[in-house]
């Protein structure tokens, strides 16, 4: 490494050079134009490029021809860029400044590269309903109406995850009753998903509606617990005050289910929250 | 023929060819992991999905940019006319030579599909496919610079010919399906024309978009149609590919 220093240099020194006016001339021209390229960074060092905070939408053919035909690394880049957008380059950037709408377009664009990841309703749902304008969350909640449109049973997290921000984020429960009313009758998911309509109902005041779907998850007692059916009992009886009406329903319930106990089959598992939508699952993990 | 493998094999190695390529995928890997891991959901499927297509395009760019500037060498350096100065055929010499720079397209193909399978094979049927298809879509793309060295005289000139077809031959699809939709332009008769001219352009192009889809490492493959699409191309193109250097070589003068 020294020696790099020490070694003499090839080049003739620069006082000979200078006695040739060619030389005089190009450090003449360095000189002024290094002076040049001081002017012009001390003249646009303030200038910073125009960063938006949600880049506007790409459309899906200009995006399929970057892709070069591997849309699945193009969706998770997107989809990544889509969930920095706003705090890159030092930037942190509060969720009410964020531009909805153009979220909603990125999303909907993004589901036409991959409408099996929940990537995208995850982002929404967790992170961007997260905005101090509850306004905005109208565009996630229409968002996650359409992701789980026609799939009710395989995608019924985020439906109930709309319903919740349909209800509590937009105080809007005639919304969230369109979405949590794709949950009926739907078997196979949890109980509480399938009787998510019926707590919206019954917070409508629609004691009748409520009902009729408690009703229908009360005659198939295979699929429930003890707890549960005490459960649905409790929400007939004291918040829907119908307990008469349906008291044999409920008698005949708590019979197989008394029956069920006597043949030694057991109360069916709690389904917890499907594994990959980034929530807890029922054994802790 | 044997001894022009290893040669090709050797040079390769020489041109530090492997170790490059191979630092680069690794460096890729990790940089697809870092970002991976920011993601807040599906952290794994997103580490796998840019280490796939980064890893593909590293492997294809680096072969090309190999064959081009290996063959124009070997014609300046006059090794193809010492070559050809001994009792081998032509064909045979253009047979050895795809054979060996298929042989470099597997040795950097095959730790790669090792490095993704380490990250996480999450459907395995798909992952297989993924690997066959990489391997196959080297192979083709190792025939289409092959091509292009033996026909263009200049090795600027067969990597940037290459790299063309490459990438139009990974866009063909979307070419395709723009034209069809018939509204890309105002005038209907634009439309048809374009639809032609691609069509055309189609079928003397391979379709590359068939191959190593980075949706198959994580969701698997649709149908068997997404193998037999692959197998046939592949199929088809290499030896259509094999045949046009041949036709071409044989007429060349020395």
């Amino acid at each position: 490494m020294l020696r790099m220093f020490t070694k003499p240099s090839q080049h003739a020194s620069l006082r000979k050079s200078l006695r040739e006016p060619a030389m005089q001339l190009a450090v003449g021209i360095f000189a002024l134009m290094l002076a040049g390229q001081a002017a012009f960074w001390h003249h646009t060092r303030a200038i910073k490029p125009e960063m938006a905070i949600v880049a506007d939408v790409p459309g899906e053919r200009a995006v399929r021809a970057l892709s070069f035909g591997d849309e699945e690394a193009f969706f998770r880049f997107y989809a990544l860029n889509l969930q920095n957008s706003g705090d890159t380059f030092g930037r942190f950037t509060a969720l009410y400044k964020y531009d909805f709408n153009k979220l909603y377009h990125w999303f909907t664009l993004l589901g036409k590269f991959n409408n099996e990841s929940n990537y995208l309703p995850a982002m929404a749902s967790y992170y961007f309903s997260q905005t101090q304008n509850p306004n905005d969350v109208k565009h996630i909640v229409n968002y996650l109406d359409e992701y789980t449109d026609g799939r009710p049973k395989e995608k019924w997290w985020w439906v109930t995850q709309g319903a919740y921000l349909a209800t509590h984020k937009l105080k809007d429960t005639a919304r969230a009753l369109e979405l949590a009313e794709k949950l009926s009758g739907v078997r196979g998911i949890p109980l509480w998903a399938q009787q998510l309509p019926a707590f919206i109902h019954e917070q409508r005041g629609e004691f009748g509606e409520a009902l009729a779907i408690i009703e229908e998850v009360v005659k198939n007692p295979e699929e429930y617990s003890q707890g549960e059916l005490n459960f649905m009992r409790y929400f007939v009886d004291e918040r829907l005050n119908r307990l008469d009406s349906v008291q044999k329903d409920f008698d005949a319930a708590q019979k197989e289910k008394d029956d069920m106990k006597a043949k030694g089959i057991e109360d069916p598992a709690p389904i917890g929250p499907p594994s990959d939508v980034g929530a807890p699952t029922l054994d802790g993990r | 023929m044997f001894s022009n493998i290893r040669y090709v094999l050797m040079t390769a190695t020489r041109d530090r060819l492997f170790l490059g390529l191979l630092v680069g995928i690794l460096a890729a890997a990790y940089i697809s992991h870092i970002l991976g891991s920011t993601a807040m959901l599906e952290t794994q499927q997103m580490a796998i999905a840019f280490t796939a297509a980064s890893a593909r395009v590293i492997i294809m760019i680096g072969i090309i940019v190999f064959i081009g500037f290996h063959m124009r060498n070997a014609f300046d350096a006059k090794e193809i006319d010492v070559l050809l100065s001994r009792p081998i055929s032509r064909t045979t010499l253009v047979l050895s030579y795809w054979v060996g720079f298929a042989a470099v397209a597997a040795c950097l193909v095959l730790p790669t599909v090792a490095l993704v399978g380490f990250m996480g094979t999450l459907n395995q049927t798909g992952f297989w496919l993924w690997s066959v298809s990489m391997l196959l879509e080297s192979w083709l793309v190792v025939s289409v610079a092959l091509f292009a060295s033996l026909t263009i005289k200049s090795g600027v000139g067969t990597v940037l010919a290459s790299l063309a077809i490459y990438s139009l031959s990974r866009m063909m699809g979307f070419f395709l399906s723009t034209t069809t939709a018939g509204n890309a332009f105002k005038e209907q008769q634009l439309n048809v024309g374009a639809q032609w001219t691609m069509d055309a352009i189609s079928l003397v192009v391979p379709r590359l978009d068939f191959f190593a889809k980075s949706n198959w490492l994580i969701y698997g493959a649709r149908s068997y149609e997404d193998a037999t699409l692959v197998l046939m191309q592949a199929g088809v193109f290499i030896p259509l590919l094999l045949a046009a250097c041949v036709i071409d070589f044989k007429r060349k003068q020395f």
